[in-house]
């Protein structure tokens, strides 16, 4: 079996340094490299595709769950690393998801290890989707040509289906962010996102007006000039958004 | 002004009327026997008992007014000629309501309102100013009870706020690091939290330190933080000789500092500076915690207004709106606290 090759993530040099000690003790582990900011950590996981990663959740310029939603659709196997954050430990026991405790046990991280080792490549592993999917989305994290940036769900006007991927239209700019839409949809509704089509959601404050079409269908008409026409199937909820805010 | 009394309290102030009313027919029966008259018990407890309590059932009225104006502070004598009036109300209305009430437990006796009015008069009024005495002295004595709570409770808050789990556990981490590889920096720095906890426990409960040994606790916190962070963190420390001995409130800084080394690395894998200035202001003293982050606009995690709200109503606390806490976010973030110039 090949080595796992392994990647760790952690702001600060002495607890990437303990990790490293631990991952050096332990057989079949090859270390990829190590990154001191979760900007850096988006970019490594994405260009080298570790099989593992540990990921300090505390970070000063992307927490750990940030650098995931920018990682996108390829998601290593996680061991998160954190010294104390009662909302993300509750977040790993609901998810039953592998994490260190601050300071690291050795005897823990052998175990972590091992578990890590039985599940990985398992293909039906959603665990840290699962997660993901939970976490409130205040701020989107966008790769393009190798940089890292946030755009709020406010600043988005409408998003497009794009196979696995979803394309965000803000202003004149579009971002190509490596999540399906279906996974977005009920993340951005607290924020006034409705679905319009099998395949577009919009932020409800650009509509401009509605344009009655055939069969209880619409022609949404954004401030931008855009046009979208709604399906029937999801013309009622449109509707509903629409009087709400009346 | 301490919260609204419990139901206790009422129960208590009737026992009271009544042990009073008891008392007075005590003393009654006491002179009788004294002077070998007969004890007419069957009408002496139900006259005595009438009495105090229709003075009794005015204690909710003492209460309102004890609370609406207090005797109490600088001006204490501003309210005395309502208080004055008042007892002469209160008189008037006591003997208005006691004289039927007299009338029917002693039909024979044919007192009128004006005679029980003369004849109970400074009884009644005296029952009136010792109601308030006693009432001032139970509000004064459940007011600062409710204040000595708060100020344990603000004592333990802050002592959870030097102690951010967060950072001991990191700091924890650092040291099982060094203890593999440099035996005696893991010490040194064992030692400097070893320090730390030790002196944000000895000043719980101290509200002003001078300003030398606020930065000595300071420089314990440092220490660690620039092992912990090594060459990507610089701080400098600037204060006057002649400013080491003003008085700050204790454990002020190290929060402030701890949001600026976050806020200040935040966003930049390079190094972050973190400045702490304390200057003279004419009769004020400044403390200024400075970082080079991203200013308060990119901030993400408004960590920074916890920290900052805390500090604001201790400030406020101590020093009233002499005490001040302003943000300014140009070329990153200063933190500006302003309190008055004191030599300790």
């Amino acid at each position: 079996m090949a080595d796992i090759r392994a990647l760790i993530v952690d702001d600060e040099a002495l607890a990437r340094e303990r990790v490293r000690t631990l991952l050096a003790e332990a057989p079949g582990v090859t270390l990829l490299g190590e990154c001191s900011g979760g900007r850096e950590a988006v970019e490594a996981i994405v260009e080298e595709r570790p099989d593992l990663v540990f990921l300090d959740v505390q970070m000063p310029d992307l927490d750990g769950f940030q650098v995931l939603e920018g990682v996108g659709d390829y998601l290593p196997a996680i061991v998160f690393v954190t010294a104390y954050d009662e909302y993300a430990l509750r977040a790993f026991e609901v998810h039953a998801l592998d994490y260190l405790l601050k300071p690291i046990e050795p005897e823990r991280f052998a175990r972590t290890l091992a578990r890590v080792r039985e599940t990985l490549g398992d293909k039906s592993d959603r665990r840290l989707e699962a997660l993901l999917d939970t976490l409130p989305l205040d701020r989107l994290v966008i790769r393009t040509r190798g940089k890292v940036s946030f755009l709020k769900p406010s600043e988005i006007d409408w998003i497009e289906a794009d196979g696995k991927h979803a394309k965000l239209h803000a202003g004149k700019e579009t971002h190509v962010v490596r999540q399906q839409l279906q996974r977005l949809e009920p993340r951005l509704a607290p924020h006034g996102f409705v679905r319009v089509h099998r395949s577009a959601i919009v932020n409800v404050d650009r509509i401009k007006e509605l344009e009655p079409w055939f069969h209880g269908e619409y022609v949404v008409i954004l401030k931008d000039g855009t046009k979208l026409t709604s399906s029937a199937a999801h013309s009622e909820a449109l509707h509903r958004i629409i009087d709400a805010s009346k | 002004m301490p919260s609204r009394p419990p139901r206790r309290l009422w129960l208590f102030g009737l026992a009271v009327w009544i042990v009073l009313g008891l008392m007075s027919a005590a003393q009654g029966a006491t002179w009788r026997i004294y002077a070998g008259r007969p004890v007419p018990w069957g009408s002496l407890v139900p006259n005595s008992l009438a009495d105090w309590l229709t003075c009794g059932m005015f204690t909710p009225a003492f209460y309102w007014m004890v609370r609406r104006f207090p005797i109490r502070g600088e001006r204490w004598w501003s309210y005395l000629p309502l208080h004055l009036a008042a007892s002469l109300v209160f008189v008037v209305l006591k003997v208005t309501a006691y004289t039927p009430l007299y009338q029917l437990l002693n039909p024979n006796e044919g007192r009128t309102w004006s005679m029980i009015l003369l004849g109970g008069f400074y009884a009644d009024l005296l029952a009136y100013w010792a109601s308030v005495g006693v009432i001032h002295a139970i509000e004064y004595y459940r007011e600062s009870r409710e204040r000595q709570l708060e100020a344990t409770q603000l004592a333990l808050e802050n002592l959870r706020a030097q102690l951010q789990p967060h950072f001991l556990f990191n700091t924890l981490q650092s040291i099982s690091t060094l203890i593999y590889r440099d035996q005696r920096a893991a010490d040194r720095m064992l030692t400097q939290l070893s320090d730390l906890l030790r002196l944000s426990l000895r000043n719980t409960g101290v509200q002003e330190v001078p300003l030398a040994e606020e930065l000595g606790f300071l420089e314990h916190y440092l220490a660690i933080m620039r092992v912990r962070f090594g060459d990507r963190l610089v701080i400098v420390v600037d204060a006057k000789p002649d400013l080491l001995n003003a008085l700050v409130p204790s454990l002020v800084l190290q929060p402030i500092v701890e949001n600026a080394i976050e806020h200040g690395m935040a966003d930049r894998p390079d190094i972050g500076h973190v400045s702490v200035r304390v200057t003279k202001d004419g009769p004020s003293l400044q403390l200024e915690v400075s970082d080079d982050g991203p200013g308060l606009g990119a901030s993400h995690k408004d960590g920074n207004g916890i920290g900052l709200a805390n500090t604001r109503e201790r400030l406020a606390r101590l020093y009233g709106p002499a005490g001040q806490v302003e943000t300014v976010s140009e070329n990153g973030l200063t933190v500006r606290l302003t309190i008055p110039l004191r030599h300790g």
